[in-house]
């Protein structure tokens, strides 16, 4: 007999397949069932069904904005000058002309919809991980079952493009990094934005666009030039007063309060200028779009601006050299049990700490070579395939621990993304991971011989120090410099995050241990589950790994932020 | 008919309208049956418009009640001509949904204005998250694929998403009332 609490979940999913559509013959016939005999039930469904078309209208008839989001995802090619009609033609729901007008119209009012700002996000984020925090400590170590969905990083949508290069000063922005829908701005130098339609647009400063979808952005300032493969083909660029579609190959824009100009370096182009009929352009061609007022064609005159990436090449190769020299002073911290700055990698990642010894060099299993921080001369290792992993074998007993590592996630599709693990868990071996929710998540093992009550798959008595959320998909292919210490003689447990201590917990009575082993154990992965269930024991982390410091000792706070900042990309 | 009668119509049925899609598309299995049947339904209501009668003090919710009757007999029309294999309700279960909805047809005008506000009570990932999920057109499939995400992760936000903003909608209707 199922209880009352599934029995009303069960019913909301039921109710949610059926809105979406995605329900199967032999659930909509439980659900049928259900209905029939349930009042409230049906009710229920009547009310999701009203919030569904609540949404639907009011969102769909945000006219224009929707109209070419609709366009965007959908990657149709707009050459064929069809399907614009054809989705107005959806929205036309009614028969009655008139009524139909009226419902766009309310709907465009009431709807002045502001975009998805990262910050806000990320404060939105930090916020919730506080609040979770306390209830998630009070568990004696990882819940054995979870819906996997549950702490799915949100905000996944809002990855349209990755920042490919970029020259000049920025505080702002990392390579790598993934942008959502937003503004792109940038004051000096320039930069490269890989659409994930595969369109490529160079920036040159001052410049400013605000990224739409994967396949749109609005111009606001600037020169750029946009470079079209065939399978990118109906990306669009809006302005003020314009819509310029890429039917294939380049073009390039210029555009200053709000007056455009486009020209064509190879391809064709269609111009959608105020209320003009639709222009093309091929290549050689140019046309001058002002924010008011008809366009008008203009002689061809280069304003496409130059790929002047060179010099952040230069500069790249500086930084590097010295990040490697502190990177050697730092090996001769006599408190590193080991450190894995990932250079001259081959087969094994060597430990250079000075203490260290050959022993410990991590053996590397399936996890490639990859870029690291400095693309083209640092090396890192990903571990994006499901057994990657870097094995090691540090033995010894210690009396406190840091581990502190830069780290670049890609995802977090596991339940738990692994950073270093000890193989067994045994008594005060440590973990080190990420929960798919963002939160960075430290633990050792008290008591393997005992089972926590009301948790008997959990390996034995431990505490799960969680840091509040530290990463979403914002984040998403930033490198991010991670520590966190164990120190039972201050009875504290931090977690840092880009030098700044972002939790502090404190050691009890319950959970304290000051004899630390870690004997064999990984890098990216766990090696020995106790428990088979794929979404426990598959934990390799979905990124890479750069630098690794294992520090038997606490590090302060000082000393963390020291390190992170003589290692960190300076430009 | 005269020309007052047209106005009187289209003004009836401006305001009624997205309550009646409602209305059909808690008999039908989906947004495109109701919005087929709603059309038709548009029709029926012009051509027996001389049928209606306003008993009580507000004509809007006679006519609400009075449309959402005649459209009952469209989608059941409608849902006879679906495929048996469909995802439709069978007739004992659609009857009761009809009849429910009809009395229930007043609540939905203030639940829209709650949503209104609850909306804006999202953060602006949240609600850019709607919109796109929104966007007249879009495939979730697609979507979630150009998001890199499964199909199934992308739902279940939604669903999350919008069962926040169920729940809110029913606070503030409830609060509503008890004033």
């Amino acid at each position: 007999m199922m209880n009352r609490t599934s029995q009303s979940e069960q019913q909301e999913s039921l109710i949610d397949d059926y809105i979406n559509g995605v329900i199967s013959e032999a659930e909509f016939e439980v659900f049928e069932q259900q209905l029939k005999e349930d009042p409230e039930l049906r009710a229920r469904l009547r009310q999701a069904i009203a919030i569904d078309e609540y949404l639907r209208e009011d969102f769909a008839s945000q006219c224009e904005v929707t109209a070419t989001w609709g366009d965007a995802l959908k990657g149709n090619d707009l050459a064929e000058g069809e399907h614009q009609t054809k989705l107005v033609a959806e929205k036309k729901v009614a028969w009655w002309p008139m009524a139909v007008a009226a419902t766009l119209a309310i709907g465009c009012l009431v709807y002045g919809l502001s975009f998805f700002s990262t910050t806000e996000y990320a404060k939105e984020y930090a916020k919730k991980g506080t609040e979770s925090d306390v209830a998630q400590q009070q568990l004696d170590g990882e819940p054995p079952e979870e819906d996997s969905s549950k702490g799915f990083a949100e905000g996944f949508a809002e990855g349209f493009a990755v920042l490919h290069e970029l020259n000049g000063n920025h505080e702002k922005y990392q390579v790598g990094k993934t942008l959502g829908a937003g503004a792109f701005k940038i004051e000096e130098g320039a930069a490269e934005l890989h659409f994930f339609c595969g369109a490529r647009v160079v920036l040159e400063a001052p410049a400013e666009i605000r990224i739409i979808s994967a396949w749109e952005a609005k111009c606001i300032e600037g020169r750029l030039r946009a470079e079209v493969p065939p399978a990118a083909r109906g990306f669009k660029l809006v302005t003020e007063s314009s819509e310029i579609i890429d039917l294939g190959t380049e073009f390039a824009l210029e555009i200053s309060d709000g007056d455009a100009t486009v020209e064509v370096i190879d391809g064709e182009v269609a111009v959608l200028h105020r209320s003009e009929l639709e222009t093309r352009l091929r290549t050689g061609e140019a046309r001058y779009l002002p924010k008011i007022g008809d366009s008008e064609a203009r002689a061809y005159s280069s304003i496409s601006p130059t790929k002047n990436f060179l010099e952040v090449e230069s500069k790249r190769k500086e930084s590097f050299g010295v990040w490697l020299r502190e990177s050697e002073s730092l090996a001769r911290d006599e408190r590193l049990l080991a450190y894995y700055n990932f250079q001259d990698i081959d087969h094994v990642v060597p430990n250079i700490a000075n203490q260290g010894d050959e022993f410990s060099d991590a053996s590397i299993v399936m996890a490639t070579k990859e870029d690291g921080r400095w693309p083209g001369y640092k090396t890192a290792l990903d571990f994006r395939r499901a057994g990657a992993r870097a094995r090691v074998n540090i033995p010894g007993e210690f009396e406190a621990l840091t581990l502190m590592a830069w780290v670049r996630i890609d995802s977090l599709d596991r339940s738990y993304s692994a950073l270093f693990m000890g193989d067994g868990y045994e008594n005060g071996e440590p973990h080190w991971q990420i929960k798919e929710d963002g939160r960075l998540m430290f633990s050792v093992m008290i008591d393997d011989s005992r089972q926590p009550p009301g948790n008997p798959l959990s390996g034995g008595i431990h505490r799960v120090y969680f840091s509040p959320v530290i990463w979403d998909f914002s984040k998403s292919g930033e490198w991010l410099h991670l520590a966190s210490t164990y120190d039972p003689e201050q009875r504290e447990v931090r977690h840092f995050v880009n030098g700044e201590c972002v939790h502090e917990d404190t050691i009890i009575d319950k959970y304290y241990t000051d004899t630390l082993r870690i004997g064999a154990g990984e890098i990216g992965n766990w090696g020995q589950p106790f428990r088979r269930v794929p979404t426990f024991a598959i934990r390799n982390l979905n990124g890479r790994i750069d630098e690794l410091g294992i520090y038997g000792a606490a590090l302060g706070k000082d000393e963390v932020k020291e390190h992170y900042l003589r290692t960190k990309v300076q430009f | 008919m005269n020309e007052n009668e047209y106005t009187r119509f289209v003004r009836l049925y401006t305001k009624v309208e997205r309550d009646l899609r409602q209305f059909i598309r808690s008999l039908l299995p989906s947004w495109h049956d109701a919005d087929e049947v709603l059309q038709l339904a548009a029709l029926v209501l012009w051509k027996k418009f001389d049928q209606f009668e306003s008993k009580g003090e507000d004509e809007e919710v006679d006519f609400i009640r009075w449309a959402c009757v005649v459209s009952r007999f469209e989608a059941l029309a409608y849902r006879k001509k679906l495929a048996r294999d469909k995802l439709v309700f069978r007739e004992e279960v659609f009857e009761l949904m009809a009849l429910e909805a009809i009395e229930e047809v007043d609540d939905r005008q203030s639940e829209r204005k709650a949503l209104e506000h609850c909306l804006k009570q999202l953060s602006s990932a949240q609600n850019e998250f709607i919109r796109l999920a929104y966007t007249p057109g879009v495939k979730v499939k697609e979507l979630a694929l150009k998001a890199g995400v499964k199909p199934e992760a992308f739902y279940m936000r939604l669903n999350r998403l919008r069962k926040k903003l169920q729940s809110c909608v029913q606070r503030s209707v409830q609060s509503q009332q008890g004033v």
